[in-house]
């Protein structure tokens, strides 16, 4: 499946990267974009960056949000804003005739949003409410215990207590909004891409027009590059009581201490894409077919983007009576995985799947548009898309082998049950 | 053209054919926007043909369906999963209400072996004793999952307070104690009685060739006979309610819910179209009445409309998650005055052609990948008519104003509703 040639991409300007990507499809497209901005630029209170995006959609200086919404509703078009660590973006589908409009609106939307104390106070107490509701979530405070194990205090990876977030919600105010805008948003770092039914050369006019005045951004990776690594002690077990729940969730894992980019990183990857990636993984065959003790259970390796050393991690859910033994079951696979690895014939038929996996995920425009981004962000070029397989069917057993061994202690990991365990 | 095939209709481009011996249908659609393909097959068996003793048992066989059949198992070192998951195949299974659909997307070079692994175990699935054994504790756990969820909670006992004679009383998952007891001859029987080529319909879109796939559906599920007996119907109907039903769940948890429900007509009623159109006006996007009402004025923590079209009758349901020790009953009210105003003062002109407008667009989204069109095909096979998918847009557009507020004054009134509050628990 050949991609990247096919991508047309327009010169930046200021910063300013456009990418489309014609497909069979008819009379609409998909598109996503990003830019800098995301939670980590604001180190004295990351919900203001998060609060940020959540009143992009409240109105411009030239409409309210009633008519930003009518304007969007009427074509049946959506503009999704959401953030991330480092990232704002912004998503969506729309039929092909209005994508100039919902352009020129997205710019719009960016420059010259309306913010207001009473849209704000709104959006506070709304999202007071669902971190409150987070707190009756089984997985959610199992992760953020595990997580808050691993990280120490301002490192990407570790997620705030809820309560802490609840404060800073409450502190903050819309001049901190103002202000984070003010000195963040503007161009310089980015990204936007469409896929589908598209003419490239009339929405580049478009988009550069509507753009074209927008201030350069002064945010860098490089300013926030995280020095922060995670805990040399770890080995802990914590049980997070919650009452009236009839399922358990377990997590265990640690630290692994290296990022995507490292040359490890695809071995870890795959084993344990072998030990629990998949429903024909060693976990989900033995604890959910042969035991059944599971719906689900997963190992995967996370945490590794923009330089982070990163963790692995496996999540299951249990009856909470099953919680001991599923532990024991879980460490006994683990022990297998570590000291015989994993053979060839496991890796070839693992290879076949990532690959396919990955072919499968050009399906839908809204899948290549999200896999054009992340190669960007990547910091790789557009052939990196097809070059992925290759790198896939590069990867050796012995190599495998080494990194499984290398990156998993028994007495390093932190093994979290959640719910009304005893 | 196949002989063993017969064409029977086409619509907005997807053509049925049934096959002449075993009265198989099949639906398919060309697309060769990307080397992908989605292989389905929807057997017309869910939930609503349980009754108690073995409720969630659709679903348990479901789960059995992949713990092997004749041709691909584990001892012949090809099981289900392994063939296709290697192969890269996105592949799984789904039970609701009136339907069980089984599919593969796959590259479509690999679509021969989801036809074939679909065909073998149609007819050929061991459905075994000790799978049942580990495969009941692996659906307990899903069962505790979704308990877990206080919605998920409240939307069980909904629908168990609504529908008191018709099977739509219980979940897909089933009652605890009837997942725990279900006997290995009971999932048997149920497999024997409903897993036949004529109580099937197979769906196939995206990047193939019509006359190489007709002569592969031939060649696997060709030689499968029809049921040697008929398909059992389900006759149970809901008697009319007679008085508004409320109850309440006091559990632990955080935030309260209110779930307001009325009983709707089967899915091919004409006033479905219009039901549709009512839910997005209420509460589909930032210019909806609800999100104006509670979201935007910060009075709830989120509100929606659970409503979708059944082979028999349904909900119209609204729920609102309100913040921390709210009381229900104000929101209650607030939810029913904005029924009464709809059913007073009617619905705008703006708001029916926002909603049509959307409706046009979601559409067109629609066909996006292979997997999608097959998803929403698979919905319109469970109600009984496939070319529900296909003409949907065009019965929407047909829809006026005086029709929606005669549709909410039909269905939206006091004794046919049911009310339930999910009141967190001090701990």
């Amino acid at each position: 499946m050949q991609i990247s040639n096919k991508i047309v991409q327009s010169e930046p300007v200021n910063g300013l990267n456009f990418y489309s990507l014609n497909t069979g499809v008819n009379n609409f497209v998909s598109f996503k974009g990003s830019f800098l901005g995301g939670k980590l630029f604001n180190k004295s209170n990351k919900l203001v960056p998060e609060l940020l995006v959540e009143m992009l959609d409240k109105g411009t200086k030239k409409r309210d949000k009633f008519k930003v919404a009518n304007i969007l509703e009427n074509v049946g078009a959506k503009i999704n804003f959401s953030h991330g660590n480092y990232r704002v973006y912004f998503s969506g589908q729309c039929l092909t005739k209005d994508i100039s409009m919902i352009i020129s609106l997205i710019a719009e939307q960016l420059i010259e949003p309306m913010f207001n104390e009473k849209d704000l106070k709104s959006v506070k107490k709304r999202n007071i409410s669902e971190l409150i509701n987070l707190k009756n979530d089984t997985r959610g405070q199992g992760m953020i215990s595990f997580l808050q194990n691993l990280y120490p205090k301002n490192h990407p990876n570790r997620p705030d207590q809820i309560d802490k977030e609840i404060i800073e919600i409450e502190k903050l105010s819309i001049e901190d909004i103002i202000l984070f805008h003010k000195e963040c948003y503007g161009l310089g770092n980015m990204e936007i891409c469409v896929v589908g039914d598209v003419d490239h050369s009339k929405v580049h006019k478009n988009l550069f027009e509507s753009f074209n005045n927008w201030k350069t951004s002064s945010l860098s990776l490089k300013n926030i590059s995280n020095s922060l690594k995670s805990k040399k002690r770890t080995g802990k077990s914590d049980i997070i009581y919650i009452p009236d729940k009839s399922s358990a969730d377990l997590i265990i894992g640690h630290g692994i201490g290296i990022d995507n980019n490292h040359k490890d990183y695809f071995n870890i990857m795959i084993g344990h894409f072998i030990l629990g990636g998949n429903f024909s993984s060693r976990l989900m065959s033995t604890i959910r077919e042969k035991e059944g003790l599971t719906y689900g259970i997963q190992s995967s390796v996370s945490g590794v983007d923009n330089g982070n050393d990163g963790y692995w991690n496996i999540w299951g859910t249990f009856s909470p009576k099953d919680i001991n033994k599923a532990k024991k079951l879980i460490f006994k696979q683990l022990e297998i995985w570590s000291q015989k690895g994993i053979s060839q014939k496991e890796l070839e038929q693992k290879k076949n799947t990532i690959c396919g996996m990955y072919k499968v995920s050009f399906d839908r425009t809204l899948g290549v548009v999200a896999r054009i981004l992340d190669t960007l962000h990547r910091n790789k070029p557009l052939s990196f898309i097809e070059e992925y397989p290759q790198l896939i069917n590069d990867i050796q057993l012995k190599d495998v082998n080494n990194s499984i061994e290398k990156y998993y202690s028994k007495e390093k990991c932190v093994i979290i049950s959640s719910g009304s365990v005893k | 053209m196949n002989k063993n095939f017969k064409r029977v209709k086409q619509s907005k481009g997807i053509v049925e054919y049934k096959h002449s011996k075993n009265d198989l249908s099949i639906l398919l659609l060309e697309n060769d926007n990307s080397p992908l393909a989605t292989f389905m097959i929807t057997y017309h068996v869910g939930s609503r043909n349980e009754a108690i003793g073995y409720t969630g048992s659709t679903h348990l066989l479901e789960h059995l369906m992949f713990k092997g059949s004749k041709k691909f198992n584990k001892k012949n070192n090809n099981a289900i999963w392994d063939v296709l998951q290697n192969a890269g195949a996105l592949l799984n299974a789904t039970t609701w209400f009136d339907r069980t659909n089984y599919f593969e997307l796959v590259p479509s070079e690999h679509l021969e072996k989801a036809v074939e692994i679909e065909a073998d175990r149609m007819r050929n699935a061991f459905i075994k004793e000790e799978d049942k054994n580990s495969e009941m504790t692996v659906v307990t756990n899903e069962f505790e999952r979704g308990e877990n969820d206080p919605l998920e909670s409240l939307d069980k006992n909904i629908w168990s307070t609504a529908y008191q004679a018709h099977p739509y009383h219980h979940s897909t998952i089933g009652w605890r104690t009837d997942i725990e007891n279900v006997s290995i001859n009971r999932l048997k029987s149920f497999y024997d009685t409903f897993y036949w080529p004529n109580n099937a319909t197979v769906t196939v879109i995206g990047d193939f060739d019509t006359k190489k796939i007709l002569k592969l559906i031939d060649k696997y599920f060709g030689k499968i006979k029809k049921s040697p007996h008929e398909i059992p119907i389900m006759y149970t109907q809901e008697p009319v309610q007679e008085g508004p039903r409320r109850f309440e769940i006091k559990r632990s948890g955080e935030l309260p819910i209110i779930g307001i429900a009325h009983k709707t007509p089967n899915g091919l009623d004409n006033d479905t179209y219009g039901l549709y159109v009512l839910d997005r006006i209420l509460s589909y996007g930032k210019s909806s009445r609800f999100y104006k009402k509670f979201i935007d004025s910060g009075k709830a923590v989120d509100i929606s409309i659970s409503y979708y079209p059944l082979l028999d009758n349904g909900l119209f349901t609204t729920y609102l998650f309100a913040p921390k020790n709210s009381n229900l009953e104000v929101f209650e009210n607030e939810i029913l005055d904005e029924y009464e105003s709809i059913k007073k003062n009617g619905v705008s002109q703006e708001e029916l052609n926002r909603v049509k407008s959307q409706i046009f667009s979601q559409t067109n989204y629609s066909r996006d990948g292979s997997y999608s069109v097959a998803s929403n095909l698979n919905e319109a096979i469970a109600i009984g008519d496939w070319t529900f998918y296909t003409t949907f847009l065009d019965k929407i557009n047909k829809i006026n104003k005086e029709e929606i507020q005669k549709i909410a004054n039909k269905y939206l009134f006091q004794d046919n509703s049911t009310t339930g509050f999910f009141t967190p628990k001090k701990t």
